[in-house]
């Protein structure tokens, strides 16, 4: 096989990486535009969901680890709201920002001497007993049904984080609290209410991207950090608060990721550093983000 | 002068020196002889616990043991322990305290070869006797007088491991590695042995440590078509490597390294660890060494203990600290707690029959294993079985 045969397999690969970026950059997105804090807890609720999954994973069916993992995100994503941002509200951002720092070390910790040290393994979704999974040939690749559904999973995602922002009023309500708080106040919207909101949404989407990825690799303690990062790196380039913006990042980044050894030989180890030579390279050439419009200052 | 707060503070502190001293001389006067202190810095936190938390425990135990049999001539063994978290700034602390404390006789640990280089220097310096559990040979080559270390070579690995792979008639073989020290050691010993023995690497790539998807490099090595695959890493990238082979297709002999000898890796790749043949310290197979063996017996003892003491089976990470306590305690036994001395009889020791093989030391080794260290071992239905 040439190079030029093993790039359907790589981009295959790419995009299962692509998708749980975006799903973490959509997380930052959300809670960006909800309280201007990048929450830097966001890699930590993908390893909550990701942890109970692979507890209750050992005992009950996906049916029931699924909701319930996803549960648990939000329910940390609630607290970490309730207890760190509203009775801090007058704290400026960027101590917010340190804040959420402070407790995804507070979670890493507490998942290390709940759940240990070791990683995890987590049993595919609809695997042969679990133990192997089924797959697929396309294209000279080879697809595996859990990246059938990690990619499904982000599409319904995204299509339901659309729909619920675009048509729900909860939703416009949590928009318009984003375009200009003081207005959201005046006709009646709760700002506190819709923090926490933000907040509980970020954190279940973290954590159905960690149940969903943790079959095709394991579920560790400290698995939030580097996927964390990722997704901030995707969040940044598409542009905070665009969806859009941080599914084509989040994707192009995990493609850029897998082809990178391809081009550069023996370079594959260093491939967590791509993510933040492009983050780099498009701060410097295009800072408002890859999909953003320049936006208009009133 | 000192406002009232400054005063309390002063009285705190003066109670606290007051306490201290108190203790000491308690310490001093129930026991019936000075305990032997050895100092113990291992990797109980981060990525490495699976190497480090057996490590403690074992030597637990056999502190534990050894008091309970009225210690060494008398004196009971107290260890002091230093978790470094795997990081060699830690170690580096953590050997600093260690040498500032006269009582000291001997350090056992790091658990990784980082934090080993990292102190080697240290302890040499301070003439303080140094027991590594980690691998890499780059700890002892060049030799340093007061620097030895338990854990099996990895040229000792890799030279079995192409042992295996000559019998089997392979000759082109795609080699991944972790890019931390582990991994990156055991490339070298492979690129310096395999030119040798006539095998050839076409596919030659390497993975961070924390990398959760292995394809891209994996499907490099499909396109060169290896005969076999070897992956020289520490849990949990070998067990991703492992998994990855599965999902595309490639069937070819999967061979890794003592890296993996820990159920961790038969938990993390499940049905993909099937088949994955590796060489190992022999305490994971004791049950089918051949009575022939030396070790046997010692083998069998330490496994049962443990499992006793630790509802787990033993491992071969804990191995390497059982190696390094009793080298100590063997010399303690001989010469008392007098680190030159200590030294002096560690390097001179020949037929130390330990965990990880028959130490013969010597000015020149500061191993003193050969390749019947280890044993091939391979993983069939979630077990592990002697390859004969």
């Amino acid at each position: 096989m040439d190079q030029l045969g093993q790039i359907p397999q790589l981009v295959v690969s790419g995009i299962t990486s692509g998708c749980i970026y975006a799903i973490v950059a959509i997380g930052f997105s959300i809670i960006y535009g909800g309280t201007q804090v990048i929450n830097f807890a966001q890699g930590e609720f993908v390893m909550v969901g990701a942890m109970v999954a692979a507890v209750l994973l050992t005992k009950f069916s996906v049916v029931i680890a699924f909701p319930v993992a996803v549960a648990a995100g939000c329910v940390v994503g609630a607290l970490l709201a309730l207890c760190v941002l509203v009775p801090l509200k007058r704290a400026s951002v960027v101590s917010l920002i340190i804040l959420t720092v402070g407790a995804s070390i507070l979670l890493r910790g507490l998942a290390q001497l709940f759940w240990g040290e070791e990683a995890k393994h987590v049993p595919y979704f609809t695997g042969i007993n679990g133990a192997e999974d089924r797959t697929f040939h396309v294209l000279g690749a080879v697809i595996s049904a859990q990246q059938v559904w990690v990619v499904g999973v982000t599409i319904l995602l995204v299509a339901a984080t659309h729909l619920f922002f675009r048509y729900t009023l909860v939703g416009r309500a949590m928009r318009a609290c984003s375009s200009n708080p003081t207005g959201a106040k005046l006709v009646g919207i709760s700002v506190q209410k819709m923090i926490v909101l933000s907040f509980v949404m970020a954190a279940g989407l973290g954590a159905i991207a960690g149940v969903t990825v943790s079959p095709y690799f394991y579920a560790k303690c400290n698995m939030g950090t580097a996927l964390g990062l990722k997704g901030f790196c995707a969040a940044v380039l598409g542009g905070l608060g665009s969806f859009g913006g941080c599914i084509v990042a989040g994707i192009l980044l995990g493609i850029a990721e897998a082809l990178i050894g391809l081009v550069m030989p023996s370079m594959s180890d260093y491939k967590d550093a791509v993510a933040f030579v492009i983050l780099l390279i498009v701060l410097l050439v295009k800072p408002e983000g890859i999909l953003a419009r320049k936006k208009v200052v009133a | 002068m000192f406002g009232k707060r400054g005063l309390l503070v002063f009285v705190f502190i003066v109670a606290l020196f007051a306490m201290a001293v108190g203790t000491c001389n308690c310490a001093a006067k129930s026991a019936s002889k000075a305990p032997y202190v050895i100092g113990a810095i291992l990797s109980f936190t981060g990525d490495n616990a699976p190497l480090g938390v057996p490590e403690r425990n074992t030597v637990e135990m056999l502190a534990k043991q050894i008091n309970a049999a009225g210690g060494v001539k008398g004196h009971p063994i107290k260890v002091i322990y230093y978790d470094d978290g795997g990081k060699p700034d830690q170690a580096a602390t953590a050997c600093q305290d260690l040498l500032s404390n006269r009582s000291v006789v001997a350090i056992i640990g790091p658990t990784l070869t980082g934090p080993s280089l990292a102190i080697a220097t240290m302890c040499q310096n301070a003439k303080m006797p140094l027991i590594s559990c980690a691998a890499s040979i780059k700890i002892v080559d060049p030799v340093k007088s007061y620097v030895f270390k338990t854990a099996q070579t990895d040229s000792l690995a890799v030279a079995k491991l192409i042992d295996y792979l000559k019998k089997a008639k392979i000759t082109k073989v795609g080699f991944i590695n972790d890019a931390n020290a582990f991994g990156a050691s055991g490339r070298e010993q492979w690129q310096k042995l395999s030119g040798k023995a006539g095998i050839k690497t076409v596919a030659l790539e390497s993975f961070a440590s924390a990398d959760t998807d292995m394809t891209a490099q994996l499907t490099k090595i499909r396109a060169a078509k290896p005969q076999a695959v070897i992956c020289w890493g520490t849990n949990p990238g070998p067990a991703i490597v492992a998994k990855n082979m599965r999902t595309l297709g490639m069937r070819m002999p999967l061979l890794m390294s003592h890296g993996v000898s820990n159920k961790a890796f038969i938990d993390l790749a499940g049905k993909a660890a099937e088949g994955v043949v590796f060489p190992s310290g022999k305490i994971i197979v004791a049950g089918q060494i051949p009575s022939s063996d030396p070790q046997r017996n010692v083998l069998l003892k330490y496994g049962t203990d443990y499992q006793k003491a630790f509802k787990q089976p033993a491992s071969h990470f804990g191995g390497h600290a059982w190696d390094a306590f009793m080298l100590v305690v063997d010399a303690l036994n001989k010469v008392g707690p007098d680190r030159t001395k200590i030294r002096a009889n560690i390097e001179a020791r020949k037929g130390f029959v330990g965990i990880d093989g028959v130490f013969d030391m010597s000015k020149s080794d500061h191993n003193g294993l050969d390749k019947s260290a280890f044993a091939l071992v391979t993983i069939k239905n979630g077990k592990w079985v002697l390859v004969k």
